[in-house]
């Protein structure tokens, strides 16, 4: 059965840069990210979608990378944890992280700084709950999360402007 | 974890997909969102040769429509898209929870859809499991087999549940799906929708696809609750679930649905217990007396089958039900 099948063109921009090229249609987003881009900083964890680890922004919203079929970011821009730092240096998000604690195995920080990114895309001012609620898909098992917590609010604040309280 | 070999099309519209799904039939499979499809197929028991991709098909099948009286979601509206729906929220907010209940944060936005939801396929601790753990056990009724773990030596047929939220809450809204093939479009009562049936839970064709979900608001006011038992507020399917959609007419229950979810391979409709609050004011009593009713009526439906104590399950009908009563009565007098 599987003779018949072909690979497909895929066209997307990861990280700023265009990206083309083929796939099999059941390669997901993790595989080619990961094994075909070595972009390695997208992480597996439990392979179903409930971790949260692989998350990255596909034109802006977050998806579980271990979950979508490469071919589902045909024409897409993808984000993953290795375009939030730029030539000067590491992104907000991530330097609050660091200046928090929030990173101890670090296995979960991809998928819990693109799930951060997102949120303070929509919302510059986010309260606990609204973090904890939005990072709730994501699972981290050594800090016990007040860290990370404490890290989007810093950073809330820092892209707001202000010094975090 | 890798996938199976598929095939991938990505028709650029509603009859072009159609038509793809007539030629292939049941060898192939719709994807909307995955969270559910991509699960089962890594796991191996999801049929999925060839899967039809929907994502070009958003246009035309998402959005939240509110006209004369009646609620219409595409299907694949994203649950957040249709959970935040200002109306639908304003006049549903039992539906609301329920789909804000589905998942996590950063699934809701760009991949879960109502659709899928209501078409995720039904649920047991002894099947969405890795081949690998599998393999100690006989295959079951759902794989082919001719046993039902949970369900012990006398299951003569699968015992799996619907897990999904959506399903259950529209269901006690007495929502209709509509339906569309090559044929036309139809529409089907979530009631006939679910077959009850592990096995085969979806009385849909193989050339047909479930392209949105309506329902009536009825002209008393409406109350709406769902109440979901899960071991994590995120990230987890119900070990039980309720939804109750109530309707007072001058402070008498004029109409009332009360639905069940992971008690039943459908959505399972509690209609004898909650009757006799029809034509009655819901006090907390006759609240708590159809509310002792369900948990009787549903007791020979449950079998170990999640991952929770079975008793558990069973004692904590009543106390779902009751919970959404109370809600959707203090809904229809126009509490929150």
């Amino acid at each position: 059965m599987s003779l018949a099948i072909k690979s497909q063109g895929l066209r997307m921009t990861v990280n700023g840069e265009p990206v083309e090229l083929l796939v099999q249609p059941h390669e997901t987003l993790l595989q080619v990210l990961r094994e075909r881009l070595d972009l390695t900083g997208v992480k597996e964890g439990c392979g179903e979608g409930a971790c949260g680890a692989c998350t990255v922004l596909v034109d802006g919203l977050a998806r579980r990378a271990c979950l979508t079929l490469a071919l589902e970011a045909d024409g897409c821009s993808v984000l993953t944890v290795e375009g939030l730092a730029d030539d000067q240096g590491l992104s907000i998000e991530q330097q609050a992280f660091i200046e928090a604690g929030a990173v101890q195995c670090g296995f979960c920080t991809p998928g819990m700084l693109l799930a951060s990114h997102h949120l303070l895309e929509q919302n510059p001012r986010p309260d606990e709950a609204e973090i904890r609620r939005h990072l709730s898909g994501h699972i981290c098992r050594c800090t016990g999360y007040a860290k990370i917590v404490e890290a989007v609010s810093n950073a809330a604040a820092r892209k707001r402007g202000e010094e975090p309280s | 974890m890798q996938l199976p070999p598929m095939d991938y099309l990505a028709p650029a519209d509603l009859s072009e997909a159609l038509a793809a799904k007539a030629r292939l039939g049941d060898e192939a499979v719709w994807l909307a969102g995955g969270t559910d499809l991509l699960p089962r197929a890594k796991q191996g028991i999801a049929a999925a040769r060839t899967v039809i991709s929907l994502k070009h098909l958003a246009p035309e099948l998402s959005g939240v429509r509110v006209q004369d009286g009646r609620i219409t979601i595409g299907a694949l509206t994203t649950l957040k898209a249709a959970g935040e729906h200002p109306e639908l929220s304003r006049r549903l907010p039992g539906l609301r929870d329920a789909l804000a209940s589905i998942g996590a944060e950063t699934l809701q936005q760009s991949v879960g859809t109502v659709g899928g939801n209501l078409c995720a396929d039904t649920r047991c601790l002894y099947l969405n499991q890795s081949p690998a753990w599998r393999a100690g056990l006989a295959p079951c009724f759902k794989l082919g087999g001719e046993v039902c773990h949970p369900g012990g030596a006398s299951a003569d047929r699968c015992r799996s549940v619907c897990q999904s939220d959506g399903a259950v809450m529209l269901m006690a809204l007495q929502a209709e799906a509509q339906v569309a093939s090559p044929q036309g479009q139809r529409t089907v009562a979530l009631d006939e929708l679910y077959t009850g049936k592990g096995e085969t839970p979806l009385a849909l064709q193989a050339d047909e696809l479930l392209t949105g979900v309506s329902l009536e608001l009825g002209d008393d006011p409406l109350g709406t609750a769902y109440h979901k038992l899960a071991l994590r507020g995120a990230l987890d399917y119900p070990l039980l679930s309720a939804a109750a959609a109530l309707w007072l007419r001058d402070g008498v229950v004029s109409r009332v649905r009360v639905a069940l979810g992971a008690v039943y391979a459908a959505p399972l409709v509690l209609i004898d217990a909650v009757a006799p609050l029809v034509g009655q004011e819901p006090t907390p009593e006759r609240l708590a007396q159809a509310a002792r009713k369900a948990g009787g009526h549903a007791e020979p439906f449950l079998v170990d089958n999640v991952g929770a104590d079975l008793q558990w399950r069973k004692d904590m009908v009543r106390v779902v039900v009751a919970r959404a009563l109370e809600q959707a009565v203090q809904r229809a007098k126009g509490g929150a």
